[in-house]
């Protein structure tokens, strides 16, 4: 359940050699802006998942030019200040918008489930997991086929070389962070109709994407996609082993294991 | 870029006035808001020796500050021992645990760094929360040892916050003119380069990482005991880890006196955004985002760079 947040993490964390700490904020607007279409309209879930592709992708380019981009020559360490000061402002107007309570999506389908093959599943997570395929093999197809998305692995292996070469090393940057905002946007909306959320969730989010994308292999956007599995399986399996209260832990602790035998991933990262 | 300590004689004045001040007995309202003032000096100036000095910067600088609070409530449970006495014990467990947990994570480059210290204050959190001798859910009381009377209550725990504020902003002083503190510069500025030259690098991080955990974790400690209450949701909000990260950088990382000067203005800011008209729809922390990221763009050396153009 996590590929969905990691794939868009991964894409800029690959491009751009930026962690985008407020990815998870970025995803949390987007459960908030369809609770409220949901709420006021009426709007499926679903629909404004579409609808915020293109929303997303906007706020990303926007982003990236005003606070990314002019210091994207200093250290790492400064793009990751800015955008942890963004993710502090974007959760507290999220706090003021729609209060610290807790809120659920709950259209007509949620909490239904049917039988396949002897198996039970949740219609919401049979659906959510259709979306990470979609997207993810989308964005793969993309990135292989297209020359925007050669472009952008090009950029992710060696931007000197692919300057070289003669691609808008920028532009290719610019347009890496929309699609991983509109990504995030959209895994906000699958992860707004499982799980409950409020506005500090965000931090969950973010690390349990950022765990997903190091296990994956940074830039590996397939990679990420088995992380991703993996670790919703391993938290399955941990929930029937430990008390609910220790699951967290686990995962953390995983993170921080993780990080200290395999910082390059289970899979190496292969660019993007 | 390299800046003498500007007046020796103001500190010293500054620091006869900060001492004079409590036994005159002003009024507890004002004694409470400098030794708030002072406790987030130490926790600025601490992260300032990881965040600022070394470079690696820290989302979870309340992960030993935390663990310094339940050091002392654990002492305090099980032998009555008053702040002042576990300051040390508090401040030695957390720079353990800073290295324990330093040894992997610093070898890695800087973001990988700040996410790894984000999750592990929620790992630490979710630990102390539900750990049956941290008394779980429950947390634990801390009171008495102390003073009876208000003011000589105010005055104790002033004195200490004092203490502790003097000793962080002494130590950094003294790695500004050591050989350490040059080779933690090094470090930060062309790790590779500083490598090549014979500097240690994770020997010389580590003991950053520990002191900087040392001096948070002392601040737990003492905070306990103010607080007479600690209990995982309480001490572990991310407030203290942004506040530790703001404070610090607008005021000017990697100086002695930005992550002061940030922590005088930005507490006094908060106070006002806070308890004004304002404090209703709470935007402190929009607007400390806010100047965090003007900083960043702006003016990375924070107020500090600003006095010295």
């Amino acid at each position: 359940m996590y590929a969905l947040p990691a794939v868009g993490l991964s894409l800029i964390w690959g491009v751009m050699k930026i962690v985008n700490i407020a990815h998870g904020v970025l995803a949390l607007l987007g459960s908030y802006v369809a609770l409220t279409l949901f709420r006021s309209f009426g709007l499926d879930p679903l629909l404004s998942a579409v609808l915020m592709l293109p929303v997303f992708f906007v706020i990303g380019l926007l982003v990236q030019r005003t606070l990314v981009r002019p210091i994207v020559s200093q250290p790492e360490i400064s793009s990751l200040m800015i955008l942890f000061a963004f993710t502090i402002v974007l959760e507290n107007v999220i706090t003021r918008v729609w209060t610290g309570d807790f809120r659920a999506m709950t259209p007509s389908y949620s909490g239904v489930s049917f039988g396949f093959a002897g198996a039970n599943l949740s219609i919401v997570r049979t659906i959510t997991f259709a979306m990470a395929v979609v997207a993810v093999f989308g964005l793969d197809a993309f990135l292989m086929r297209t020359y925007t998305g050669k472009a952008i692995r090009a950029t992710a292996q060696n931007q000197a070389a692919a300057m070289l070469a003669g691609i808008d090393t920028d532009r290719t940057g610019l347009i890496a962070f929309g699609i991983g905002a509109a990504l995030a946007g959209v895994a906000g909306v699958a992860l707004g109709l499982i799980y409950s959320f409020h506005p500090s969730v965000h931090i969950l989010w973010v690390v349990k994407s950022f765990l997903v994308t190091v296990l994956g292999g940074v830039g590996n956007i397939r990679g990420a996609f088995a992380a991703g599995l993996l670790l919703g399986i391993a938290e399955s399996f941990l929930g029937t082993y430990v008390s609910f209260r220790w699951v967290d832990f686990c995962i953390y602790g995983l993170l921080l294991l993780v990080l200290l035998v395999r910082p390059h991933g289970l899979l190496r990262g292969s660019g993007a | 870029m390299r800046k003498r300590l500007g007046r020796p004689w103001l500190w010293l004045a500054l620091l006869v006035v900060l001492i004079v001040f409590p036994f005159l007995e002003p009024p507890i309202f004002y004694m409470r808001l400098v030794s708030t003032i002072l406790l987030f000096i130490v926790l600025a100036q601490s992260w300032n020796i990881i965040g600022g000095y070394t470079g690696y910067i820290s989302f979870g600088h309340v992960t030993f500050f935390g663990i310094g609070a339940y050091v002392a409530a654990l002492l305090f449970r099980a032998a009555g021992w008053p702040p002042y006495a576990a300051a040390v014990p508090a401040g030695l467990a957390a720079a353990l645990f800073a290295l324990i947990v330093g040894f992997p994570t610093l070898r890695l480059r800087g973001p990988y760094f700040a996410i790894a210290t984000l999750a592990l204050s929620l790992v630490v959190e979710v630990a102390l929360a539900n750990l049956p001798f941290t008394g779980s859910g429950e947390g634990i009381v801390v009171r008495g040892g102390m003073p009876f009377t208000r003011m000589a209550l105010e005055q104790a725990f002033y004195v200490c916050y004092l203490a502790l504020a003097a000793l962080t902003v002494g130590a950094v002083v003294w790695m500004e003119r050591s050989k350490f503190g040059y080779g933690l510069r090094a470090i930060r500025d062309d790790q590779d380069a500083a490598l090549s030259v014979g500097v240690s690098g994770i020997r010389l991080k580590l003991v950053a990482f520990a002191l900087s955990s040392f001096f948070a974790g002392m601040a737990g400690s003492i905070y306990a005991h103010r607080a007479a209450y600690v209990s995982a949701p309480d001490v572990f909000t991310l407030d203290i880890s942004i506040k530790s990260l703001v404070y610090a950088v607008v005021g000017g990382s990697s100086t002695v006196a930005g992550p002061v000067i940030g922590s005088v203005l930005m507490e006094l800011l908060d106070i006002g955004l806070t308890t004004s008209v304002l404090g209703q729809i709470r935007i402190d922390h929009i607007v400390f985002g806010v100047l965090l990221g003007i900083v960043v763009l702006a003016a990375p050396r924070g107020i500090m760079g600003l006095t010295s153009r």
